[in-house]
């Protein structure tokens, strides 16, 4: 029994180093974990050990909004969050932007676990209506997302798409790389990497940030906690989406302009994604994140107690998640006026760069630079950075479509 | 909503978290069943069992087969060379009149019980 909470606070306290560091993500660790897992195993039970990796899953998703906003430095699922971040951080407000993340983190988790009931009957028939069109509701996705962008950037939009696809597409068949730590240097390099490098030519005056009276209308988080429920559910059934296009289909579905509206959205999209990979994992068998295919690994038979257990686990660790957030927001908004702002950008490159030879070797930083320049493509043209996303969608596209 | 209200909520989820993470944790640790106890009903749950050692044999390919003996009756304990590295012990080590507990699932073999060991310890 120590053993589940001794190791739910090590998740935790994981989760706050792979949440506040830009560039790692869970699976990474969800993945090293695995790696190392018949040692862990004789030291733990399995299901403790999933409890560890669903623990730090879920921090890391409430904090990876963090180095977003004060940094501009996100991950895939946080990318979209950059640009309104950085303004609110412009105008003295990133302590509100996270807040509102954290309102739809916390508020999709309640959420999923008061639908578990009726989602347990559902979520196979939905998964089963949309098996065989998998392919083509991706294709679909893709042409929203060109669409939503205007004249000459639509196809600018398609371009990074295909850039990104291909690089996806040749590296995902080279026999020398080990898939566990493949996409660590690929997804530094297009969305961590690529936003230092460009936020290293903002000269822009961090001014004092606020961090009190903070508030957001209960009828605004209760819609875009709905919205984010089920953009989050369509990210954990279907491969190769992730929380950003989920949020920008979303918000074209809804034709949404509300900017606190859509923190909110994306940060209950982050943190339901991860509940629902768990979900499609126990209901239709397919793990649909890093965390999700080393806990179906370390747990052989992964059953409805497991299910629950795993969501009282995120439940508990949603509500920490919360709290110490809001406190290291704190401390982030007090210092980051006086912060050297390009230094801690070097460093934080320097970091990633040996952290990617440390994992993945030469091929990995060879990997680090060709996603790095693809990762520009989207901002340097003008486009969503969401297109770069086309490194998982292609292969799977062509995967569904049995080529 | 204010920050004040999101805190009372997250402390709320905590709570109730850990109540939910303690009670299924709970469950989740094998209980000790008598040997006698065991039926084919119980085929596919998690089982702990402990007894005696009362034969070892080891297959060309690496399995081992331990009987296990408690006084209301026996089983086979069947320790597949892949799992091997993974039950807390080398298993090569257990010899015949060993105290042992063993925990895995319970499987049916021609017609006879038997527990496949996720984790074995020496008493």
């Amino acid at each position: 029994m120590i053993e589940f909470i001794l190791l739910a606070c090590a998740g935790v306290i994981c989760g706050i180093f792979t949440g506040l560091v830009p560039g790692i993500h869970p699976n990474t660790l969800a993945l090293l974990i695995l790696s190392v897992s018949p040692l862990l195993l004789t030291m733990f039970s399995p299901a403790a050990l999933a409890v560890f990796i669903i623990a730090a899953g879920i921090i890391h998703t409430f904090l990876d909004f963090i180095p977003s906003v004060f940094l501009g430095a996100p991950e895939d699922s946080t990318a979209l969050s950059v640009l309104p971040g950085h303004r609110f951080l412009l105008e003295g407000r990133a302590y509100e932007a996270i807040f509102l993340t954290l309102v739809g983190g916390i508020g999709v988790i309640i959420l999923s676990i008061l639908l578990f009931p009726l989602l347990n009957f559902t979520l196979p028939f939905i998964y089963e209506g949309i098996r065989s069109y998998i392919a083509y509701v991706l294709m679909g996705i893709v042409l929203v997302m060109v669409l939503t962008e205007k004249r000459m950037g639509k196809l600018k939009g398609l371009f990074v798409f295909f850039m990104a696809g291909l690089l996806g597409f040749i590296v995902m068949d080279m026999p020398m790389l080990n898939s566990n730590t493949l996409l660590f240097p690929i997804f530094t390099g297009l969305f961590g990497i690529s936003t230092m490098l460009l936020s290293l030519s903002m000269k822009s005056k961090i001014p004092k940030q606020k961090t009190e009276k903070i508030s957001i209308g209960n009828k605004t988080s209760f819609i875009a906690i709905i919205k984010g429920f089920f953009s989050g559910m369509f990210v954990g059934i279907l491969p190769g989406i992730g929380a950003a296009q989920a949020a920008v289909l979303t918000n074209v579905a809804t034709k949404q302009k509300d900017v606190k509206q859509f923190l909110i959205s994306l940060g209950g999209i982050n943190t339901v994604a991860a509940l629902f990979s768990l979900m499609a994992l126990y209901l239709i068998s397919k793990p649909r994140s890093g965390i999700a295919i080393a806990v179906g690994k370390i747990i052989e038979a992964f059953g409805f107690d497991h299910l629950l257990l795993l969501m009282f686990t995120a439940l508990f660790v949603a509500g920490l998640g919360v709290i110490l957030t809001l406190k290291i927001s704190k401390v982030f908004s007090k210092v980051v006026q006086k912060v050297d702002y390009k230094k801690l950008t070097l460093t934080i490159i320097m970091f990633l760069v040996i952290l990617t030879i440390v994992l993945a070797g030469p091929v990995g930083l060879f990997l680090l630079g060709i996603s790095t320049v693809v990762g520009l493509l989207a901002p340097l043209m003008n486009v969503k950075r969401t297109h770069s996303m086309g490194v998982l969608m292609l292969p799977i596209m062509l995967f569904y479509l049995g080529i | 909503m204010e920050e004040r209200m999101l805190l009372k909520i997250s402390i709320a989820c905590s709570i109730i978290g850990l109540i939910g993470l303690f009670f299924f944790a709970s469950a989740m640790e094998a209980v000790v069943v008598n040997i006698g106890d065991l039926t084919p009903d119980d085929v596919g749950i998690s089982t702990k069992v402990c007894g005696n050692v009362t034969k070892v044999s080891v297959s060309k390919n690496g399995h081992i087969f331990l009987d296990i003996e408690d006084g209301t009756g026996k089983i086979d304990a069947v320790i597949f060379n892949s799992s091997v590295s993974t039950l807390g012990i080398d298993p090569y080590f257990i010899t015949e009149d060993d105290s042992i507990c063993a925990t895995g699932k319970l499987d049916v073999y021609r017609n006879e019980l038997e527990i496949i060991p996720k984790k074995i310890e020496i008493l």
